[in-house]
């Protein structure tokens, strides 16, 4: 009997084989398959590697970012406290939101995806190994020289989501600002990478026989997670550039009395921004959805309704972003439609 | 700013504590939804209860995905329309056009202070002042805010919700107080170094009284013309170039406008008491009270010359 | 031998140590103390124990005050002199930069009783 892409399972007969395997076989084996020995760790592109490397440093940010969470906690605890200078802390806080955003939530899902999914849908690694591999340690390196300038005093101090004018040259003089802007925007050209890979991975690497319709479901979700990075991240990356271009060269995107507004930069960040945090809730709903069902050793209930939840929920999260921007005095209607469109979006989380 | 009062216990917090019809509607919404969630839960436990003890039958209908159809759609659809058009409904009053005629303050975000400028019926600057709003009860006020550097954002809990000053923006708001009294603000947006200590007071005095405020504030203060000493230190330490003294020849319009600063409530935005002491402290070294703010410390006046200039100051009500 | 080492122990006696404690003000309340210097707005100008905020720089610091000998470096650190000096410093010394602060007698005695507290 053949299967539906016409292999024929009676092959699998073959297996195990009886007899002695043939001289050398094994070592060839073990010398072809090894994981990487001493400092060729380094050099490893194999998905389970870089994944591995990929959660550690997430995880490595989350324990920083979570540091900078505590100084600022001691500060909070009292009133007026004196603990931390003023300057530190505005720096401190700015951080602290910054690397849990971009350094630690993204990457620690699609760490995820990177480890779990070429398995999971039967693939020997992603599509394009080097380039996780590189998007990995771009992002290593560039996220600690990021992290690192708060110990120089050289920290943006613009809060994480860096509005102009206050980020603007007239208002943030030093190199702080540029730091965020150039850093954030190389990681998010990283992220862009790996989301390239995943869904090249799901779309063409998936094993014989497994039809969408069969797709695990975290697989799912990480299709539709790196989707809307594709569409969502070059909102980001556009308005870093436009504010790095404007503190660098003077341009006044963003400087009202040249002809800019500070709204343009709000509404490009939050364009990113709300999607933003349904790209760091996909994934986790996709592997709650997976662990449980396995957990309970039972069936995931609703599958379709699932996937066409997830699917609705990535499509409206674009629709909603003026919702970070209520007090910015919009017109009533644009307010009343961000309301119901979250309100909508909330229906299908 | 300063502690909270000993002796109360600090509930309701001011943002649950309406004091007029622009913040009224918003205290209620917050508790509606307060209590539409704390029902959602109690009916998400209930589910989560019956699915771990409860009897077979009931247990497989939780299994079922007409579960997910009806919980998961039908009922938060009914839910949350009903929840958009009271919440719409109910806000609808806090975004309405100003009428003709209103009351109109200009107030001005900058870094780190207020300016506030009434606007007399031809929309022209009548009267100045810094860091304190006074109005009059029962009427509805309607605020244009303004920024003169980068984004702040208006807020008096009890009064209102927040609205941002966004520069190159003019966004319209109202309040109105129903009670006298002093209502306490804070800017809500970032605007860099001590965005914490950028306070401001809102006083509202019944009409009678509002104009009796108005009519002293719109003449320069009894003080302000005489020889007094603290005036002449006003005048060679340079004031004049960033602050105004209605009354004088001192013009300056970088800073707060200081013609009737005796008669206000706070000093430095919202943070510190007012009197000849705190006056005479700010005078001399702002930066370690409010670091980064754009007063410099004045290391250079003798201890007779600060006492005298705070004096001066002081007596400008 | 015993009588002169009787008549040793009498006569250190006098010598014993007569700065322990803080110096008393009958019927004062240094918790009311503190709450008027704040109320006041002292620490505008000094950096003042248990206010976190402001650590004003334009006067010397109020830490250890209790244990000075000297109010603002001419006059004894007595109650009496403190208490003139807290409700009205000109009158003491005309150059100072502390303005009068109008506090009542009462108030500037608990004031003075709380920076005896100052250790």
């Amino acid at each position: 009997m053949k299967g539906e892409t016409g292999f024929d399972p009676g092959l699998y007969e073959r297996f195990p084989t009886k007899g002695p395997r043939p001289k050398g076989e094994l070592e060839a084996l073990e010398q072809v398959w090894c994981g990487p020995k001493g400092w060729q760790w380094i050099t490893a592109i194999n998905n389970n590697f870089i994944g591995v490397y990929y959660v550690g440093a997430a995880m490595l940010f989350f324990v920083l970012a979570g540091v900078l969470a505590l100084l600022m906690r001691t500060q909070l605890a009292l009133p007026m406290n004196g603990f931390l200078p003023q300057e530190t802390y505005n720096q401190m806080f700015t951080v602290h939101g910054t690397v849990m955003m971009f350094l630690f939530a993204v990457p620690a899902v699609e760490a995820l995806g990177v480890l779990l999914l070429p398995q999971m849908v039967g693939a020997r690694d992603l599509p394009f190994p080097r380039l996780s591999a590189y998007a990995f340690w771009a992002y290593l390196i560039g996220g600690l020289a990021f992290f690192c300038s708060i110990f120089f005093g050289l920290a943006p101090n613009g809060g994480w989501f860096m509005y102009p004018p206050l980020t603007s040259t007239t208002y943030s003089p030093g190199i702080n600002a540029d730091f965020w802007l150039l850093g954030i925007g190389f990681i998010e050209i990283s992220a862009i990478a790996g989301a390239i890979e995943i869904i090249v991975g799901v779309l063409r690497n998936r094993a014989p026989g497994m039809t969408l319709d069969k797709l695990p479901i975290f697989a799912w979700a990480m299709l539709i997670f790196a989707c809307m990075i594709i569409i969502a991240f070059p909102s980001i990356i556009l308005s870093t550039l436009l504010l790095e271009v404007e503190r660098a060269l003077g341009w006044p995107f963003f400087d009202a009395l040249k002809g800019g507004d500070p709204l343009l930069w709000q509404h490009l960040f939050w364009f990113f921004g709300h999607p933003e945090v349904y790209i760091i809730f996909l994934p986790a709903a996709g592997a709650m959805s997976t662990i449980i069902p396995a957990m309970a050793r039972t069936r995931l209930v609703g599958y379709r309704l699932v996937v066409l939840a997830m699917l609705a929920t990535g499509f409206i999260s674009f629709g909603v972003w003026a919702h970070h921007m209520f007090t910015t005095g919009m017109p009533t209607i644009s307010t009343s439609f961000f309301s119901a469109a979250s309100m909508a979006v909330s229906l299908l989380t | 700013m300063t502690a909270p009062t000993p002796g109360t216990s600090g509930w309701p917090p001011p943002a649950l504590d309406p004091a007029g019809p622009f913040a009224g509607p918003l205290n209620v919404l917050a508790w509606v939804l307060f209590a539409m969630a704390a029902a959602v839960l109690v009916i998400v436990l209930v589910a989560l209860g019956v699915a771990l003890f409860g009897p077979r039958r009931w247990r497989a209908r939780l299994g079922g995905e007409r579960l997910i159809w009806i919980g998961g759609l039908a009922f938060p659809v009914v839910v949350l329309s009903a929840l958009l058009i009271y919440g719409l409904g109910l806000t609808s009053r806090l975004t309405e056009e100003p009428a003709a005629g209103e009351m109109r303050v200009r107030v001005t975000g900058e870094m780190w202070w207020w300016r506030v400028a009434y606007l007399d019926a031809h929309g022209r600057e009548a009267l100045q002042d810094a860091n304190e709003l006074h109005i009059p009860v029962g009427r509805p006020v309607v605020l244009e805010l303004d920024s003169a550097d980068v984004i702040h954002s208006f807020w008096v809990p009890r009064l209102s919700g927040k609205v941002d000053m966004i520069p190159g923006r003019r966004n319209l708001m109202r309040i109105q107080a129903d009670a006298p009294g002093v209502y306490g603000g804070q800017c809500a947006e970032y605007c860099g170094g001590p965005h914490a200590l950028m306070g401001f007071v809102v006083v509202a005095h019944e009409p009678a009284a509002f104009e009796v405020w108005r009519a002293r504030q719109a003449a320069p203060a009894p003080a302000a013309a005489t020889s007094h000493p603290g005036a002449a230190v006003f005048d060679r330490a340079g004031c004049g170039a960033c602050h105004t003294v209605a009354g004088t020849a001192f013009n300056g319009l970088a800073g707060p406008d200081l013609s009737h600063v005796g008669s206000r409530r706070t000093l430095g935005a919202g943070i510190l008491p007012n009197n000849q002491g705190t006056l005479a402290g700010w005078i001399a070294d702002s930066q370690s009270i409010k670091p980064g703010n754009r007063m410099p410390a004045y290391p250079v006046l003798t201890g007779q010359e600060l006492r005298d200039v705070s004096a001066w100051l002081e007596s400008l009500e | 031998m015993k009588g002169r080492a009787v008549l040793l122990a009498l006569l250190t006696a006098a010598c014993s140590d007569k700065s322990g404690g803080p110096r008393e003000i009958a019927g004062a309340d240094p918790a009311r103390g503190l709450e008027v210097a704040r109320k006041v707005g002292c620490a505008a100008c000094h950096e003042t124990p248990g206010i976190a905020w402001p650590r004003g720089a334009a006067g010397p610091s109020l830490e250890g005050f209790g244990g000075r000998s000297l109010i603002a470096g001419r006059f004894p650190n007595q109650p009496d002199n403190l208490v003139r000096w807290v409700r009205d410093a000109p009158s003491m010394a005309p150059e100072t930069g502390m303005p009068a602060t109008r506090i009542t007698e009462a108030e500037a005695r608990d004031v003075a009783a709380w920076l005896y507290t100052l250790q």
